[in-house]
């Protein structure tokens, strides 16, 4: 999962936007599904506290009125005369019976015991024949106590009971009081809601009463045990909230037994629709943030394809956009930069292409120069020993020559490159007598400026070839001045004048290929590969009176390394 | 690391929200157990009893016991056997064991500790014991009829067993499942004075080699007439009257065993002064009083009034030598089982 957000930030835009559609939403519904729990299970609460505090409240009375009364009865000296003498049927006792207990009467039944066990007097339409167990019970619970006690009865409601004593503690009898389970229901009626049910325990948490007799017994017995076990106290089966209540003196225990509104049922329905509402919202949210992410990250992507497609060679790639937002104007400024480099590279490798053509008919052009460097020497020497120094001259001055354009490196100082020239006008004087003259007016600080190598003799052939042939006052300059920064070397004659087709062509701006000159051609090519269109060689001339031979170069010194500081 | 980061923080945001998220589900549990707990009783107001006794007898006792206590009683029921071999094997929630006869107590004396009741000194010294258990009721072992089947010449004791006059009409539950049906092996082997292997052989084959699987079923059997006479616990045979079966007692003529039944407190209980108690009060005047009339049961106390019983009387059952020969007796019982089938 980490790496799959690591590798593109498309996925980290998806999980980004999953997570802050989605989060608040589970949560708000979480949040909002527990605080309705939690309000509805306060009310409850009250409820139950509420119904628990009538129902404690009503037994509390009727229990603690029962008590003042059996103590009333058993007190009074008509209940223990009656007992001493032994009779049953006295109307006095029953109307005194009848008239303490009537408050209670609905609730409850009242019997007088004699001292062996035997009933005397009810409230009950008839005599129990039976006589209570005195070691056992309730009358074993009463003869052991000063006061009223109470005890559940068998399941079915409570009993309670008070021994009848002489003024000095011998037992009379014992009045005992019977809460039938209808006497305490009718006690409980209306007090609780119908859905609840309410249980009544003795202080060892068996059941005295309960309001739901089919399973009473079964819950009785589960709380028991779930309470002695120290678990929370669920019951036996169903789901209930218990509500717990201890009254009166005896240790008696009420429960209220409150069916859950949200039972583990209702809990799966709710989560359920959540569970649902979460997934369509899911789906939603995965549909939306894939097309967003994909909106976003499509034309990065394919920017990224088309800078790996460039770097691997290919320029031609363009990328296809319609859009007018950044990523548009992008994709645009991608296919500009890689349209310009293509065009770039283009030039480039043209220009290389022609320099070297162009070097290759240079070097065609001197033709086994070693071997006319050797022949020269050898006529040079032949020339002194056999006493014509003119021969001599015009060998050393062509081997210099020679050696100058055999030689590596493709600048000279303009210094060397006249040295060359006067060389050659030596050469030159010797074959045309002094039919022409040369002057050279080149100010000093030209001096070290560096020139193509033999540049000007193309030139300075041209002016002797076309100025002085067939004159003999032919006259040639070579000047040197210096325009907008750019070198300015000019070899001017007068002579008859260059042709004026060969003067266009040297003039027009791309240099076309003339037939003849091909030395002229070929400096104005040098020229302008070096350094640009804006140099090159241009020419003007006036038929008959002469011509002028014009190079243009820009202004480079040669760079004074450190061997040369230090020799100068 | 800072890339290491930038990936961690959403994992980690996801982690704290799904713990948060926990939290509040978390929250949403039921009444907590510590509101209750102030309703349950102390350690000193509980005891755990296991009972192999029937529901309407431990059901009044305990009630009783609760209500004059205040003690909480905690019952677990089951066999004799099964709750001896619980206990035995670990089982440290029993305090005490209410109801086995003593023989099987006496069986597992090393689990219970001794405790002489007070009380004890209202019961005769033959149901007393050494204290590892406390007598509660004393059952004699009896023979019934049907009187329908049998009218002029009925059972007169011990020897009307080997008597062929009664072969294949004797129901006698089988004594390697039924606690009684061995002691009332033992006692017959007693009150004849024979040699014990001969006596067995003999009544087994008077028994024309059926046995009824358990003791519940003696009386039901004799009672539908399937059989004649048969061989119960007094208590059985009177509870049996009770619910209707016809069915006639007959207290053997030359004694029979009285073994009681008993309670007895386990070792290193938690609550051994509340089961203290208990046996106080199994062994006191209102409830031995109430045992026969309540549950066919005669009490160990003396001075109680209880219906005479026309010709009981009481033979010394030796609990030990019972014990010392219930595993050989047993596997001779099964090898003549074996050796009829055959």
């Amino acid at each position: 999962m980490r790496a799959w957000a690591k590798r593109s930030f498309k996925n980290r835009i998806f999980i980004t936007i999953l997570l802050v559609a989605l989060l608040p939403l589970f949560l708000c519904a979480v949040l909002m599904l527990q605080v309705q729990i939690k309000r509805s299970e306060a009310e409850l609460i009250q409820q139950a506290n509420q119904e628990l505090d009538s129902l404690a409240g009503v037994l509390t009375e009727t229990l603690e009125g029962i008590d003042a009364i059996t103590h009333e009865l058993a007190t009074s000296t008509l209940v223990r005369s009656t007992l001493r003498r032994g009779g049953s049927d006295s109307r006095v006792l029953y109307q005194f019976l009848f008239h303490t207990t009537n408050e209670y009467r609905n609730a409850a039944q009242f019997d007088i015991y004699d001292s062996s066990g035997f009933c005397r007097y009810t409230t009950a339409s008839d005599l129990p024949d039976k006589a209570m167990e005195l070691d056992w019970g309730i009358i074993y619970a009463a003869r052991h106590d000063e006061g009223f006690v109470l005890q559940e009865n068998g399941r079915k409601g409570l009993i309670g009971a008070r021994a009848i004593r002489t003024y000095d503690g011998n037992i009379l009898g014992y009045l005992v009081v019977t809460l039938w389970e209808e006497g305490i229901e009718s006690l409980f009626r209306g007090r609780y809601s119908s859905v609840n049910n309410v249980i009544l325990l003795d202080p060892t948490w068996r059941a005295a009463y309960y309001s739901q007799s089919a399973q009473g017994l079964a819950t009785t017995g589960a709380l028991r045990e779930q309470l002695l076990n120290g678990e929370p106290l669920t019951g036996r089966e169903g789901e209930f909230n218990f509500y717990v209540r201890e009254f009166g003196d005896d240790g008696f225990t009420l429960i209220l037994q409150q069916p859950r509104t949200f039972t583990s049922a209702v809990m799966r329905s709710l989560y359920s629709v959540s569970a649902i509402t979460g997934l369509l919202c899911l789906i939603l949210c995965l549909g939306c943030a894939w097309v967003l992410s994909r909106h976003l990250s499509k034309p990065v992507d394919e920017l990224d394809t088309a800078m790996r497609e460039v770097e691997k060679g290919n320029y031609e790639i363009q990328l296809e956009t319609s859009r007018t937002d950044e990523f548009g104007r992008l994709a645009s400024s991608f296919n500009r930069m890689t349209r310009e480099y293509l065009l770039n590279l283009e030039s480039s490798v043209q220009r290389q292409k022609e320099l070297n053509e162009t070097q290759l008919r240079m070097m065609q052009a001197q033709l086994n120069p070693h071997f006319l460097y050797n022949t020269l020497d050898s006529m040079k020497w032949l020339g002194v020993t056999h006493g014509v120094p003119q021969v001599a001259t015009l060998a050393t001055n062509l081997a210099t020559i020679l050696r100058a354009s055999i030689s590596e490196g493709e600048f000279v100082t303009l210094q060397q490159e006249l040295e060359l020239i006067e060389r050659y006008i030596d050469i030159q004087s010797i074959r045309f007598g002094d039919r022409f003259t040369c002057e050279i007016d080149i100010d000093d600080k030209f001096q070290s400026c560096l020139v193509p190598k033999l540049v000007l003799q193309p030139l300075v052939e041209n002016a002797i070839i076309h100025g002085v042939e067939g004159r003999n006052d032919g006259y040639i300059k070579i000047r040197a001045e210096e325009q907008d920064g750019a070198l300015l070397l000019t070899v001017s004659d007068n002579g008859r004048g260059i042709p004026e087709e060969i003067l266009e062509k040297l003039n027009s701006p791309d240099g076309m290929k003339p037939s003849g000159h091909l030395g002229l051609y070929n400096v104005d090519r040098i020229i302008r590969l070096h350094y640009g269109d804006q140099y090159g060689i241009s020419a003007e001339s006036v038929k008959g009176e002469g011509s002028r031979v014009q190079l243009r170069l820009p202004i480079q010194r040669e760079e004074k390394n450190d061997a040369e500081g230090t020799y100068s | 690391m800072n890339h290491i980061l930038q990936g961690d923080i959403p994992m980690r945001l996801i982690l704290v929200l799904l713990l948060s998220l926990a939290l509040v589900l978390s929250g949403c549990g039921g009444q907590s157990p510590s509101e209750f707990s102030r309703f349950a009783p102390e350690e000193s107001q509980r005891l755990i009893i296991y009972t192999s006794h029937k529901k309407e007898i431990y059901e009044p006792i305990i009630r009783e016991f609760e209500q004059r206590t205040g003690i909480w009683v905690e019952i677990v029921t089951g066999g004799t056997t099964e709750l001896l071999q619980k206990i035995a094997s670990g089982d440290t929630r029993c305090d005490l064991l209410f109801g086995g006869g003593i023989d099987s107590l006496s069986a597992y004396s090393d689990l219970f500790t001794v405790y002489e009741s007070p009380e004890l000194e209202n019961v005769p010294d033959s149901m007393r014991g050494n204290g590892e258990w406390t007598p509660f009721s004393s059952l004699p072992i009896v023979l019934i009829y049907n009187p329908k089947l049998v009218k002029f010449n009925p059972p007169e004791g011990w020897s009307s067993l080997l008597d062929p006059e009664w072969k294949g009409k004797i129901a006698f539950a089988n004594p390697t499942v039924s606690g009684s049906s061995y002691t009332a092996l033992v006692t017959m082997i007693k009150a004849l004075e024979r040699e014990p292997m001969e006596c067995i052989a003999e009544f087994y084959k008077n028994l024309d080699g059926k046995v009824i699987a358990s003791s519940s079923e003696v009386i039901h059997a004799v009672a539908q007439g399937e059989y004649f006479i048969g061989v119960t616990l007094e208590v059985s045979a009177i509870e049996g009257i009770k619910e209707g079966y016809d069915i006639a007692i007959v207290y053997p003529e030359e004694g029979t065993s009285i073994v009681p039944d008993g309670a007895a407190i386990v070792k290193n209980c938690r609550h051994e002064e509340s089961a203290r108690r208990f046996l106080d009060f199994i062994l006191s005047t209102d409830v031995q009083s109430r045992l026969y009339d309540a549950f066919s049961r005669r009490p160990v106390r003396n001075g109680i009034y209880i219906p005479a019983a026309s010709g009981l009387k009481s033979i010394e059952y030796d609990i030990e030598w019972a014990g010392s020969h219930h595993a050989d007796i047993l596997r001779f019982w099964a090898e003549l089982g074996r050796g009829a089938s055959k």
